[in-house]
């Protein structure tokens, strides 16, 4: 059966909106063909709001995106109404609980925001603070994009103890803050990752951490297989910090390379972020362990590794995917003593880590790297993509939220 | 919809999928399979019902090709299934309210990948948890997973139930553990988690902690660990449970990574000293003696067994029971319930008796960094007021961790029944919590508590309690009474009701309380891979859960 289209002209669409949002926060987009059912950036600023946006949709059969207006939308849903929403309103701390180590904020704040902050009262978050700053925090979220801090904090998704949800008929849903649970599966995670198909974000609670100063342990390894070696024995023996990556320049970065203390002879970075004074080993029993296998580099204070090294995260538009720890070792012995350019290991744990190499790379060596990485990518249509079509019908049957995502 | 099949069809279908001698209707396993360890079944049982609910056929699947077959064949005859592992629930969760075909998965039970690189493991979800972590040892790995009931539970019912081990604090619980399965749905599609494409949710997430109402999970990947070269534990003593709280919070907020971490209250902390004292006395099981009825309390619960919590601790009344042992069954019953019947007299004197909290906490890892993980944690445990208890108190828990006893019967054979209820809230909850749930379960049963799975942000409560009504009707209803209490305590509180348990029968009815409107999404879920509800039907939800799922929206 197809969905009712709307029967209620622009104005009276907007008519009702304003009921919902203040005026001044819903800016009509001049997107459409004349008579099309009108398309609006609205900002809520509550959960309430969120609530009644997409009941009034659920009502007139709009689609209601927490993306900005594409090219050709107006088209491809004809005379819907469209609703663009933006988090610039949703943007308050609504719990900070220093006693539990958590903080509850809505889902509109980036993630500078939210660091800035926490960091004011000595925090941070398990989640990395460079790439991605002016995201906000829930559609970082909704992406799962994942943070390079892994070992200590593991994936970003698990940072969060708790999210307030409206699902796309308007029912507003919360999880209950635990630290742990075993009640059923965890129904907040369908929400993680799935880019806004089944409900929107509306509020985030997620667990922090004292913001030991930020002190890197940076060595040079002559390969990946020696890298991998040595950081393996360092887990081995305890390391347990806050990241470890393995990096190698990209061309352009020549200065940086030699600004960190890279050569030929000694092409990749090995970054150790030790997790704080107590936790892991301190600084001298990581030097200690690593300075055996690796060679000990001294990058000037303050200065940022990454930003020296690799182009900027928004211009990091290669795959990155996950790697066992056999199948970085495989890589390693493939490459030999050939380190490509632009080579990045980030969210390294024990069984793994997530591997990328920059786009502009070339060459036969860089490739090697492709392959592998090739074999990694998820064909569509992956075996989940029925069940999640199924549960799309069952929570959004008008089709609502983010169609076509 | 197809009508449901006659008992010998079905049989004679299954039959033809996993071979008849893997097909049961006799009167053992129809008893054997009608319950798992949850309390309220035992009530029954010793009201005289010894199979309230039977299956109409147990079967055990030989690989996932045959558990396939069978859900496909169950569904198309709409058939309920019941998946089983050990049957160790404490919840009912096995338990085949509807009838149908319990599907045992034990016979999956090999290990069939070891990723040494990798630290991974590949295994299938019926094998034993003890056989299980043998087998890892054998090749200097450890799961790092170690409920109390490792020997008679599974990989399979872990993962279904969110099961967590006694070192949870490092380790996590199974579901910080796994890395993907492989799940059987009901029309016999066989899912792989591990394939996340983007945009997709993760999957495992979704499927563990379902406790088989959405599929059969056959197969885990999961991580795993070289067994640590040492190991050290170590008791402290705290004036009372606040500064105790206040030691652990600083411990696990440190970044300091216990593999455990145990406080008990005034009362709990008296068994624990006591059990060492008796360790002390290199295993003299004589009776301590102690005066008057606090003494009396402390040596009738002092050797305990019942369900237990992750950290092998037994809970309930069998100590009571051997410490009575001389004496004829009559006066044991009489000395039992007469202090049962009067539960606020008794918690009051239980929670009067003079008693510090003891703590246990140990590292394990590499010799140099359990030696100085060990002694900053005393440093921390000290500033919150902490003494240290030497060795000792480590010691004894540790060597009675897995003195559960798997047979509740004398408790309950006494007319007493036992249960234990592990709740879990952030840090600032805690001490609410505890109070919370104590006042409402005070007037109807005896209660003392332990707090254990420290995390970073909150930390897990482990109540026990014991009651007695000479009536078996009364006794299930005054069952009833205590859950309901405890229940609605715990969510005002603003906790979750269980931090590893699980659900099954014995909390589905606050499971709306607990969710809120969250139920929508269990539903849409459950429709979207099981649409003829034949996955363990009446399991973590009630059918009542979905006519007002704002009802009881979350505190
Ligand atoms: C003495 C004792 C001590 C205990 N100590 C602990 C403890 O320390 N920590 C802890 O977490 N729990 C403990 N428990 C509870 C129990 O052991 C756990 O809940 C355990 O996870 C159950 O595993 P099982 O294999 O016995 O599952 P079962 O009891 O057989 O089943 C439990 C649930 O999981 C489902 N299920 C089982 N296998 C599968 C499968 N392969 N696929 C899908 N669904 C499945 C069942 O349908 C059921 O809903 C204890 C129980 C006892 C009796």
């Amino acid at each position: 059966m197809t969905p009712p289209t709307s029967s209620v002209q622009p104005i009276g669409s907007l008519h009702e909106l304003r009921q919902i949002v203040p005026t001044e926060q819903i800016e009509p987009q001049l997107d459409g063909e004349q008579g099309a059912g009108g398309s609006w950036a609205l900002e809520p600023a509550t959960q309430v709001e969120l609530v009644e946006l997409l009941k009034w949709a659920n009502r007139r059969h709009a689609a209601v995106f927490t993306r900005r207006p594409r090219r050709g939308d107006a088209e491809r849903f004809g005379r819907r109404p469209r609703l663009y929403l933006r988090g610039r309103r949703m943007k308050r701390v609504l719990d900070l609980d220093i006693v539990s180590g958590t903080i509850t904020v809505q889902s509109g704040i980036t993630m500078a925001e939210l660091h800035n902050t926490l960091d004011e009262r000595t925090y941070t978050t398990g989640f990395p603070t460079r790439p991605w700053s002016q995201e906000p925090l829930g559609a970082v979220l909704a992406a799962s994009l994942d943070a390079h801090w892994g070992p200590a904090y593991g994936k970003m998704e698990s940072q969060v103890v708790g999210l307030g949800v409206v699902l796309p008929n308007g029912t507003a849903v919360e999880s209950r803050v635990a630290p742990r649970k075993a009640v059923g599966p965890d129904f907040s995670r369908l929400f993680l990752g799935s880019r806004g198909r089944f409900g929107i974000v509306h509020q985030v609670t997620l667990r922090i951490y004292p913001s030991a100063g930020r002190i890197v342990s940076s060595f040079g390894a002559p390969d990946l297989t020696t890298a991998l070696a040595a950081v393996k024995r360092g887990i081995e023996r305890g390391l347990h910090p806050r990241a470890i990556e393995i990096l190698s320049p990209t061309a352009d970065r020549s200065w940086g390379r030699k600004r960190v203390g890279l050569s030929d002879a000694l092409p990749l970075l090995v970054v150790i972020e030790p997790w704080g004074p107590l936790a892991g080993r301190p600084l001298s029993w990581i030097d200690e362990q690593f300075a055996g296998a690796l060679t000990r580099l001294t990058p000037p204070v303050g200065w940022s590794v990454h930003d020296g090294l690799l182009p900027p995260p928004r211009a990091w538009t290669a795959p990155v995917v996950g790697m066992s720890w056999a199948e970085l070792e495989e890589l390693g012995i493939s490459l030999g003593a050939d380190v490509p350019a632009g080579l990045w290991v980030v969210r390294m744990s024990r069984q793994g880590g997530w591997l990328s190499i920059s786009d502009d790379v070339r060459g036969e060596v860089a490739d090697r790297v492709r392959a592998r990485m090739q074999q990694h990518h998820v064909a569509r249509p992956t075996p989940w993509d029925d069940v999640q079509e199924r549960l799309e019908r069952q929570l959004d049957p008008k089709g609502i939220l983010n169609p076509g995502a | 919809m197809a009508a449901r099949l006659a008992r010998a069809e079905l049989v004679a279908g299954l039959a033809g999928i996993v071979g008849p001698e893997h097909v049961s209707t006799s009167q053992a396993d129809l008893v054997a399979y009608s319950a798992d360890f949850w309390p309220k079944a035992q009530i029954w049982k010793l009201a005289g019902d010894v199979q309230r609910y039977p299956p109409d056929c147990v079967v055990w699947p030989a690989d996932e090709a045959e558990i396939a077959a069978v859900l496909g064949f169950c569904n198309e005859h709409n058939v309920p299934v019941v998946p089983y592992g050990g049957g160790s629930g404490v919840c009912g969760g096995t338990v085949p309210i509807s009838g149908g075909v319990t599907v045992d998965v034990k016979r999956l039970n090999q290990l069939l990948e070891v990723d040494d690189a990798s630290l991974i493991v590949r295994c299938q979800a019926g094998i034993n948890g003890q056989r299980f972590e043998d087998k890892l040892n054998a090749r200097g790995l450890s799961l790092g997973h170690f409920p109390s009931s490792i020997a008679c539970s599974t990989l399979g019912g872990w993962l279904a139930a969110r099961s967590g081990g006694q070192f949870s604090s490092k380790y996590g619980k199974i579901e910080d553990m796994v890395l993907s399965l492989r799940v059987v749905f009901p029309n016999g599609d066989i899912r792989d988690t591990g394939v996340r494409g983007p945009g997709a949710p993760d999957w495992t997430q979704l499927i563990v902690g379902s406790e088989g109402t959405l599929g059969i999970i056959t197969e885990a990947s999961l991580k795993v660990h070289p067994i640590p070269n040492a190991q050290r534990l170590r008791g402290y003593r705290f004036r009372n449970l606040h500064d105790g709280f206040e030691g652990m919070r600083a411990v696990m907020q440190s970044g300091l990574r216990p593999i455990v971490v145990r406080l008990y209250d005034p009362f709990d902390s008296m068994l624990a000293l006591g059990k060492q004292r008796k360790v002390d006395r290199h295993g003299d099981e004589a009776t301590d003696s102690g005066g008057g009825a606090v003494g009396a309390l402390r040596r009738m619960l002092s050797e305990r067994t019942g369900p237990s919590d992750a950290s092998g601790d037994k809970s309930g009344g069998g100590g009571l029971l051997s410490r009575l042992s001389p004496l004829a069954d009559s006066a044991k019953r009489r000395a039992l319930t007469t202090a049962l019947r009067a539960p606020n007299v008794l918690n009051r004197l239980a929670h009067s008796a003079p008693s510090p909290c003891l703590m246990i906490i140990g590292f394990d890892g590499e010799p140099d960094g359990v030696a100085a993980d060990s002694w900053s944690a005393g440093e921390l445990l000290a500033e919150a007021g902490g003494t240290d208890a030497g060795t000792g108190p480590g010691e004894a828990w540790l060597k009675h961790r897995y003195s559960v006893a798997f047979k509740q019967a004398k408790m309950f054979e006494m007319g007493a029944f036992v249960d234990t209820m592990e709740v879990a809230t952030t840090w600032d909850r805690l001490e609410s919590l505890y109070q919370a749930v104590r006042k409402a379960v005070r007037p109807h049963a005896f209660v003392m508590a332990h707090f254990s799975h420290a995390y970073r942000e909150g930390c897990s409560i482990y109540f026990t309690f014991a009651a007695y009504h000479s009536d078996p009707l009364r006794a299930e209803q005054l069952y009833d009474t205590i859950w309901n209490a405890a229940s609605e305590a715990t969510l005002r509180a603003g906790a979750t009701l269980s931090h590893h348990h699980g659900v099954g029968l014995s909390k589905r009815k606050h499971m709306v309380g607990e969710h809120g409107a969250m139920v929508h999404v269990w539903r849409a879920l459950k429709d979207s891979v099981d649409p003829r509800g034949i996955m363990n039907p009446g399991k973590l939800f009630t059918d009542e859960s979905f006519a007002d799922p704002t009802h009881g929206a979350t505190a």
